[in-house]
């Protein structure tokens, strides 16, 4: 326990020396309304390079509708998100952000092909990825990509370790995680742990919304709560 | 994002494609017996005569390619939406517009291999039932078309666009009303619609072919062949319903469909909420 804590500890202190003030996210005064009801009242929130934000609140208080905005899912009714320097514009010839992945509540694949097939359909999107990449990701999150069974046949923690793998798999420079535990075993949450505080080392921002205190406690260096549509620091 | 997009539709529905061939199979096979109604008793039955016979049968153009061709692609966007796929894909993208376009070119690819896959049905068909190339013509448009411009291939290829053309506005039709209402069930009703209109048109009112979709498609309707055909030379339809009309109303409803799918998809949330 003492180690585990120590560890952690360490963690923070060599995190902290990394941050160099390039402002990676800025979210300003963002409102978020549907029909009559306010989600989302004037939302500001900056991110540096290589940190994590944890944002906690009761359920339906808008903490995935943010993270929707900022993948320019879904339009705010106010406000301007900002993403390495490139605003966010959700429509058909805008910008949607670049360099940044997402697991967004429960992951959904093709449930007919593999894991690997998934991922490999995925990567040729963006074409940044090569097979041996994919590999390499599903290994770290406890998958083994030889495996044939469809996805159809995974359980709910292969289906999640799997969303994780999508998410870091093209190093993206910001991840924003929904719940990104649930259906983990312990050794899951283990790995998932150990693959944010990587990738952090490397400079990677992550934004994490987690019902799970332990998540948060270990990982963020600021959390902010929502509540009645706004957001507040709750602990730095 | 276009070629995923192509893989991943055409990895996801080979199965669909198989079934719709083998229903072409019976189709074509349904339409050979079906073919006493233009050829005299005792006549040997020739390939183009029944190629063009079969793209002009109302079990055809009103039921078999719309129909197998909505079950192909009518959930190409609310499969992504409803199975939250859509969230991935869009994370990987630079403009939502690369995603609705790859969407389009599923759906042109998609007709192009629909149209050849039936005329390869009919070709096993004829190829099953040793049907001659040459002999005596009995079908209207082959003959209309050796009197008018002697080469068959050449009016084959104009049945096919017209044939292929239908079907891509049909399937953005499809396409545009599936992001508009975010399921895949009015894009069904609209062509239900289109069903009762398109079959009002050929059987009662041949005056109403001008405005549905149904009945842009089969060449046998258009002027020069309906206009030797019809008892009424001087008519509106013999005179102005012709091959380019049709291709005029096809990528007409293309282009309409592609602007309100593009911009619904522009303004939309992405979310299978509903909101």
């Amino acid at each position: 326990m003492f180690k585990m804590q120590s560890e952690n500890a360490n963690f923070k202190k060599r995190r902290w020396s990394n941050l160099d003030n390039n402002n990676l996210v800025s979210l300003k005064n963002i409102t978020k309304k549907f029909k009559d009801t306010i989600i989302l009242k004037n939302i500001n929130l900056n991110i540096n390079k290589g940190e994590v934000v944890g944002i906690i609140g009761t359920n339906g208080c808008g903490k995935t509708t943010l993270l929707r905005i900022i993948m320019g899912f879904i339009y705010p009714c106010k406000g301007e998100v900002i993403i390495n320097g490139n605003k966010i514009i959700p429509g058909c010839l805008g910008n949607l952000p670049t360099k940044v992945d997402a697991l967004i509540e429960n992951p959904s694949f093709l449930n007919q092909f593999t894991g690997f097939k998934n991922l490999s359909l995925l990567a040729s999107i963006r074409n940044e990825v090569n097979s041996i990449k994919i590999k390499e990701v599903m290994r770290k999150v406890g998958l083994d990509p030889d495996n044939k069974k469809p996805v159809s046949k995974y359980s709910l923690g292969m289906r999640q370790r799997l969303g994780i793998a999508q998410a870091i798999m093209e190093n993206p420079s910001l991840v924003l995680f929904d719940e990104p535990t649930n259906a983990l075993d312990t050794d899951g949450i283990n790995i998932f742990t150990n693959i944010v505080k990587e990738m952090v080392d490397k400079g990677t921002s992550f934004i994490i919304v987690s019902h799970r205190k332990e998540d948060i406690d270990n990982l963020c260096d600021r959390v902010y709560m929502i509540e009645n549509a706004s957001m507040s620091l709750y602990k730095n | 994002m276009i070629l995923f997009s192509l893989k991943s539709y055409f990895l996801k529905s080979k199965k669909k494609w198989l079934l719709t061939f083998l229903v072409m199979i019976t189709i074509s096979i349904v339409l050979k017996y079906n073919t006493g109604v233009f050829l005299p008793k005792g006549k040997d039955l020739l390939v183009w005569d029944y190629i063009f016979f079969s793209f002009s049968e109302p079990i055809v153009f009103l039921l078999l390619a719309p129909f197998m061709f909505t079950y192909l692609i009518g959930d190409i966007f609310t499969y992504d939406l409803k199975y939250r796929y859509l969230e991935l894909i869009m994370v990987r993208a630079n403009k939502r517009f690369q995603y609705f376009v790859s969407k389009v070119l599923i759906i042109f690819i998609s007709s192009n291999l629909f149209s050849l896959c039936f005329l390869m049905s009919l070709f096993t068909c004829s190829f099953i039932f040793k049907m001659q190339l040459e002999g005596n013509y009995y079908y209207d448009v082959t003959i209309i078309s050796l009197e008018i411009s002697n080469s068959i291939v050449h009016t084959l290829i104009i049945q096919y666009i017209l044939f292929a053309m239908f079907l891509t506005a049909l399937g953005t039709f499809i396409l545009a009303i599936s992001i508009l209402f975010k399921s895949s069930v009015y894009g069904f009703i609209g062509l239900a619609i289109f069903l009762q209109n398109g079959h009002n048109a050929i059987f009662n009112n041949n005056n109403a072919m001008f405005y549905s979709p149904f009945a842009q498609a089969p060449l046998y309707y258009h002027s020069p062949f309906f206009s030797y055909l019809s008892s009424d030379n001087t008519s509106t339809l013999s005179k102005y319903f012709t091959i380019s009309y049709s291709l005029s109303y096809l990528y007409g409803m293309f282009l309409i469909f592609f602007l309100v799918g593009c911009i619904r998809f522009r303004k939309m949330n992405i979310s299978s909420k509903g909101w």
